[in-house]
């Protein structure tokens, strides 16, 4: 039992906490910027301005096709490089997955739209809403409640991808976890550690994501629109 | 590898996405496998068996793959086996996807009403007949548009593969960079490059797939 290497986590708990902090902080961060220009880009995508639709054509499918982790390398390291700029890991990773969440909730606020019947449209001109004005009072309610269990859905998505940026220096709960384990590989060759922790993260991820997932499933039977 | 030229930079980059594509067509044929072991025995309700699985799905649907790779790569060795980052590349990808895979069979086997099975068993199909020419067919060309979508996720998954040093794009990428930081840009390009190159053709044939699957459901 000594070589699980327990007392060492429970000892570097607080820096874990930290870390864990900094995963949720960029997350949720992100997830709330997303939700809000997700529905900027989404009712874009519907305008019939043809030069609109291509670019943002064009950047959905570069989010969809290419890894979020491709990105974060490509404006970490790439960018700095190319322009001799210093870029901040932080900034880039939040960068990275507000347009990522960006892009997802608008193609989905895209295809709602489409979907709602054109009646509605004609309806809010008819009675001499303005265009902004059919946006906010008739269009956009509709779409928020539908939407609801894909945000929380992306919600989880988030949490477990933002792990990635520990690949570019940012120190969340992935980086914390494997400089406690080389600390106690210094002091314990044979310890379990690694097993340890990574069993420990897993479920700490499990324990956060789970719910949402069952919340989101929830929302989907509670709003779906027979 | 020495980079001498651009051609050479080139070359390491083939032989990279040759790597992606190998661990990530041999995840997807297991995958494919997995989910639809499991969700049969879903669909069937098979007492035990459907627990574990139930257990299996959401654990691996609700995990980071970063931590689900690092755990089987540095964690089991202390307990159990060592294997090399091909070989666990490959299992915890086809785990994944199967886990992503039975999700979206299950979805597509409980359209099937309950009639057509009664049918089955009246017409006296036996259980692997009734599988093989009824529930089969129906399922995928009902879900094959998500299963195509785990498909592309796995390919592109392969990338987080990376960090257990399988020497596939993003790897040499790193690789490169830290010993020639002049090359950084053209690097970026081709990583980005040879993504597209896989991926566009790949989405380009699988919608082309899902329209000869589902011709069964909408005619021509």
């Amino acid at each position: 039992m000594q070589n699980l290497g327990i007392e060492y986590i429970i000892k570097a708990f607080p820096r874990l906490l930290d870390g864990f902090i900094v995963t949720i902080e960029i997350s949720v961060s992100s997830l709330i910027l997303s939700i809000f220009f997700g529905f900027i880009i989404g009712v874009l995508m519907t305008s019939k301005n043809k030069v609109v639709n291509f670019v943002l054509r064009i950047v959905l499918e570069a989010f969809r096709l290419i890894h979020p982790l491709i990105w974060l390398v490509v404006l970490f390291f790439g960018v700095t490089y190319a322009f001799n700029i210093q870029t901040d890991s932080m900034v880039v990773s939040l960068i990275v997955f507000t347009l990522w969440g960006t892009f997802e909730i608008g193609d989905l606020v895209r295809s709602y739209i489409t979907s709602l019947p054109k009646s509605q449209f004609e309806a809010s001109a008819a009675i001499g809403l303005t265009k902004i004005q059919m946006y906010v009072y008739v269009i956009l309610p509709q779409i928020i409640i539908r939407s609801l269990p894909a945000i929380v859905n992306l919600a989880t998505r988030l949490i477990k991808t933002t792990n990635l940026m520990f690949l570019i220096g940012v120190s969340e709960i992935m980086k914390v976890s494997q400089s406690i384990i080389q600390v106690v590989y210094y002091n314990n060759p044979n310890s379990y550690i690694s097993f340890t922790m990574y069993f420990i993260l897993l479920l700490v991820y499990f324990m956060i994501c789970y719910p949402l997932s069952l919340f989101s499933k929830y929302l989907e039977k509670r709003f779906s629109v027979v | 590898m020495e980079i001498r030229n651009s051609f050479d930079l080139v070359n390491i980059f083939i032989h990279a996405s040759g790597v992606t594509i190998e661990v990530a067509f041999l995840s997807i044929i297991i995958a494919f496998i997995i989910g639809l072991i499991c969700s049969i025995a879903l669909y069937y309700k098979i007492t035990v068996v459907k627990a574990i699985i139930y257990m299996y799905v959401e654990f691996f649907r609700n995990t980071p793959s970063l931590v689900q790779v690092y755990f089987v790569f540095y964690g089991l060795p202390k307990i159990f086996v060592k294997l090399d980052s091909f070989t666990c590349s490959v299992l915890v990808l086809s785990l994944l996807g199967g886990a992503y895979m039975c999700e979206a069979m299950y979805a597509g086997m409980k359209v099937i009403s309950k009639n057509q099975r009664e049918l089955a068993m009246a017409i006296g199909l036996s259980k692997f007949d009734t599988i093989r020419y009824l529930i089969l067919p129906q399922t995928i060309s009902i879900s094959i548009a998500a299963i195509n979508n785990n498909a592309i996720f796995l390919t592109k998954e392969v990338s987080v593969m990376k960090i257990i040093l399988l020497p596939e794009i993003v790897y040499q990428a790193f690789a490169i960079i830290s010993l020639r930081a002049d090359l950084t840009v053209p690097i970026m390009i081709l990583m980005i490059v040879s993504y597209l190159v896989i991926l566009i053709p790949m989405s380009y044939g699988f919608s082309v797939l899902e329209r000869k699957v589902r011709f069964a459901e909408f005619g021509d």
